[in-house]
């Protein structure tokens, strides 16, 4: 084990070790709990601007020097690691076999998979290829008494037991560090296509509806604002067939069927593209640089869900949110990634926040269908749980309850999450 | 003295259970409650003192106050088709049947979901929403009587899904009437909101965190064109051997059944589909997406299927060759009384790659207990339903089954598989989970279930065993499962 120079999460230098087995993670975590120290469990760093800044001393617990393979077998399609491993090494691991873990995460290099489920990491692909929860079929996680426990198995099925795992994913490390997992494995398509379609603003929505019925079937389709389609160029390498919306529709799978969808959906949009419906060249950049553009950018930052179809909508309303602003929309998912330099000084940022939250949330709409929008990223001095997360649902007194019932001494992450997790 | 007791306190749950669905929404006279003693998995069996029939969230909360105040057990139930003991009525009680609850309360393609209650039978789904070129991908084999809500309750499979996921992967949110009477939305058609996946746990727990009485369901685009093939193997090692190789070379077929010879002669008889029965085994391969590229992808299934020996590969001409198969396919279990008077269906899961050796060794089992062992199942995720057949009036039969039965079981755990893929722990297998988790593992779980469940009265004697917990209730006593049938 060895100690490192502190971590900054969100303004607080926190002291940084690196356990290189479980045992060691445990004693660890017993040390930091008997010394009344919390416990910030770290991977590689790339999304702790997520949640709120810590709010109590403690150690940072990075899981970087667990990254061993425990089990491979390719021809089962199944894979267990340990978590510290970065998503591109188990990319480069799998690739050997053809096979990939179709889940989005920008910085993969370093970006730790212990980190792609602590935070939920989805992008494009989500549309055709589902969330982390669909991938993990075993979790073991190390508890407040510094224990392995574990959930689930290493087979595709499998209903034994409380589906544990579902909880640590996307809980931000709040539920105890994530050390080891199983996950199911895709195989690699024979071909994939990322499509460029421009798009006049008064073409969003007929955009998005005809995707849903055409008769193509794409692994993805997003929305990116001018802001957002410049920097998606810049990134890819690309040059763009105009300065307005873009649209991007991605297929994979068999070459004969990629190529038909192609050139089915060149056809359909002939009238409705602004100009030249376009196929990328190079798009293993390109699905890269769109993976990247779901990474923090801006001053700030911000994610909402809404249905399906009132995405297009809400990525209008947020266009031009604030100075240097731009929207990525999972059309799909009803997800929404905007980022920005809002002036602050002008209109406090909770104030800005608040008003844009009610564009996810409008009142014509009832409870329970109700979307919701995070602040993702801003300075940490003006982060709270309001700010960030916005009023609580029905169900979090339930999830604080079992924050309660799982991590008793508040010892895991605590303050960063939703309140009283 | 303590009869008496029972009996008044029995007449008053009844007086205020009528008063909540009224008098025809409940059932207590002994005929009429033999119905649910137990559910697809007959070897254990238990009396509810009554069950209600609510047709509202307001009246299971209204049920549930009740059972909470007089201190009754009660548990949720669909159609009773689990497997594996999930609505048996292990400490009496009230069976809140969701039977009543059958509304398809809202469609919504664009979209991409459906809001469900609980009762409403799965096939329902599907048929509501395929004129417009859409279905609900979860498929048991029972589909045509099970319930969305006992979907949920036990994560259901099926067929498919080996290309489109488990019920989980198609589950929004729930209404959730929790075990103390509360009412809360879990999750909902907007996806990721912020906090703890509850959804996702809640999915699977066996009815053991309340009554879920509203269901958001993902909707799924039918595919463009489907191919269905059959092949026809001397031997269940060379169906193995080609499923493991379908998936070695990365296909991803949208099913893949495999049925064995024993299996076959009583689905020939009662179907007339034209197996040989002869074969050692047959495989159903399905593949489906775009027109384009689809013929391809089924020539590259029907070549290895050859060259692993298959007899004959055939497809399935027309839609109503294919629905036969299908038929044939989900419909066997019905088939099984041709074969012997009882039987057990087991739920093993191995890795795909262990198949032909788990095979095998079910081969010896049968073989030493003899027993016979017919054998249908999800082949490609590696889920056996091995059916165990039997005369139930035999009691050396009963219990050679019992013992077959949990050597199939333990021998998935040593090979890396687990004892259930679908039909959930429920009663069956709760001895199972000492084997598949530590007792921490297990304390976590039960920590869990503290939170929705704190009384224990929901479900009590289900999914986690006594032994190892923290706090087990004690109001919910006995946990014993009730008498072994038959009786």
């Amino acid at each position: 084990m060895s100690v490192h120079e502190p971590f900054d999460i969100q303004g607080h230098a926190v002291g940084v070790k690196h356990p290189a087995t479980l045992e060691e993670f445990g004693q660890l975590v017993q040390e930091a709990a008997r010394g009344g120290q919390a416990v910030y469990p770290l991977g590689g760093g790339t999304r702790q601007h997520l949640g709120l800044p810590p709010v109590k001393p403690g150690v940072a617990l990075c899981t970087r020097k667990l990254d061993r393979v425990i089990d491979y077998p390719a021809r089962d399609m199944t894979v267990t690691v340990e978590l510290g491993m970065t998503v591109a090494r188990l990319r480069e691991l799998l690739a050997a076999e053809n096979q990939d873990l179709p889940i989005d995460c920008p910085d993969p290099q370093r970006a730790t998979l212990g980190g792609m489920l602590a935070t939920n990491s989805s992008g494009s692909r989500r549309y055709g290829y589902g969330t982390p929860r669909d991938y993990l079929l075993g979790l073991t996680v190390i508890d407040d008494h510094g224990r392995p426990t574990q959930s689930g198995g290493r087979v595709v099925k499998n209903v034994a037991g409380y589906d544990m795992g579902k909880l640590h994913i996307g809980a931000l490390g709040t539920l105890g560090p994530l050390v080891q997992g199983t996950f199911k494995l895709k195989p690699r398509p024979e071909a994939t296509a990322l499509c460029l379609v421009p798009l006049g603003s008064d073409k969003l929505e007929a955009f998005a509806n005809h995707l849903n019925q055409g008769r193509t079937r794409p692994i993805s389709m997003d929305l990116l604002s001018v802001g957002a389609a410049k920097e998606f160029a810049r990134l890819a390498g690309q040059s763009l067939p105009s300065a307005g919306w873009l649209g991007l529709v991605g297929f994979d799978g068999a070459e004969v069927a990629v190529r038909w969808q192609v050139q089915t959906l060149k056809d359909e949009l002939r009238s409705m593209a602004s100009g030249e419906v376009v196929e990328l060249v190079s798009n293993a950049v390109a699905w890269d640089a769109l993976t990247a553009l779901g990474g923090p950018r801006g001053t700030t930052g911000l994610r909402a869900g809404v249905l399906p179809g009132e995405t297009v909508a809400l990525a209008r309303s947020l266009e031009n949110w604030a100075p240097a602003s731009a929207v990525l929309a999972h059309l799909g998912a009803g997800i929404v990634n905007a980022w920005g330099d809002p002036d602050t000084a002008r209109e406090p940022l909770m104030a800005q926040v608040e008003r844009l939250r009610h564009l996810a949330q409008p009142k014509r709409l009832s409870q329970s269908k109700s979307g919701w929008l995070v602040v993702t990223r801003s300075a940490p001095s003006a982060r709270d749980a309001r700010m960030v997360f916005g009023p609580g649902r029905e169900d979090h007194p339930l999830m604080a309850e079992i924050k309660r019932q799982l991590d008793p001494g508040c010892l895991f992450n605590p303050g960063r999450f939703l309140t009283d997790l | 003295m303590t009869a008496t007791f029972a009996d008044e306190k029995t007449a008053t749950l009844l007086a205020r259970l009528a008063k909540i669905v009224g008098p025809d929404g409940l059932i207590s006279s002994p005929a009429e409650l033999m119905v649910y003693e137990c559910d697809g998995y007959t070897m254990e069996k238990n009396r509810p003192e009554v069950v209600v029939f609510p047709c509202s969230t307001e009246e299971i909360v209204g049920v549930v106050k009740a059972c909470n105040e007089l201190g009754v057990p009660f548990l949720p139930r669909g159609s009773g088709t689990s497997l594996a003991g999930g609505c048996l009525p292990v400490g009496g009680g009230v069976i809140i049947s969701l039977a009543r609850m059958r509304k398809i309360l809202e469609v919504d393609i664009r979209n991409r979901y459906a809001l469900v209650e609980p009762g409403v039978i799965n096939t329902w789904l599907t048929n509501r929403v395929k004129n417009d070129g859409w279905h609900y991908a979860p498929d048991p084999s029972s589909q045509g009587a099970c319930t969305i809500g006992g979907n949920v309750a036990t994560n259901s499979g099926g067929p498919h899904t080996l290309k489109y996921g488990v019920t989980v992967n198609h589950i929004l949110g729930v209404e959730l009437v929790l075990p103390d009477g509360r009412v809360i939305q879990i999750g909902g058609p907007v996806e990721e909101s912020p906090g703890y996946d509850l959804t996702g746990l809640v999915v699977g727990s066996e009815g053991t965190f309340g009554v879920v009485s509203k269901v958001w369901v993902r909707l799924v685009r039918n595919p463009q064109s489907v191919r269905t093939l059959l092949g026809i193997f001397e031997s269940i090692d060379d169906a193995t051997m080609t499923i493991s190789e379908i998936i070695g070379a990365g296909i991803v077929p949208a099913a893949l059944e495999m049925l064995d010879n024993l299996i076959l002669g009583a689905v020939e008889e009662a179907f007339g589909f034209g197996f040989p029965l002869d074969a050692g085994a047959v495989l159903i391969m399905e593949v489906d997406g775009l027109e384009s590229g689809i013929d391809d992808e089924a020539a590259r299934i029907e070549a290895i299927a050859l060259k692993n020996k298959a007899r004959k590969v055939s497809r399935a001409n027309t839609e109503a060759e294919r629905m036969l198969l299908w038929k044939s396919r989900k419909q066997a279990f019905g088939a099984v009384g041709r074969l012997a008077p009882s039987y057990c269906t087991q739920d093993g899961v191995v890795p795909r790659t262990r198949l032909p050796e788990m095979l095998r060794i079910m081969h010896e089992i049968s073989k030493r207990h003899d027993i016979r062992i017919a054998n249908i199942f999800h082949a490609g995720d590696g889920n056996m339903h091995p059916i165990l057949l039997f005369d139930e009036r035999d009691p050396s039969q009963v219990q050679r089954v019992m013992e077959a039965s949990h050597e199939i079981l333990d021998t998935c755990l040593k090979l890396g598989g687990s004892v259930t893929g679908e039909h959930g722990i429920g009663v069956e297998k709760i001895d199972f989970m000492p084997k598949l988790f530590s007792p921490d593992d297990l304390m976590a779980m039960t920590r869990v279930r503290q939170v929705f469940n704190p009384s224990g009265l929901c479900s009590p004697g289900k999914m986690l065993p006594t032994a190892g917990a923290c706090s087990e209730p004690s109001s919910a006593r006995p946990l014993k499962p009730g008498r072994r049938a038959p009786h």
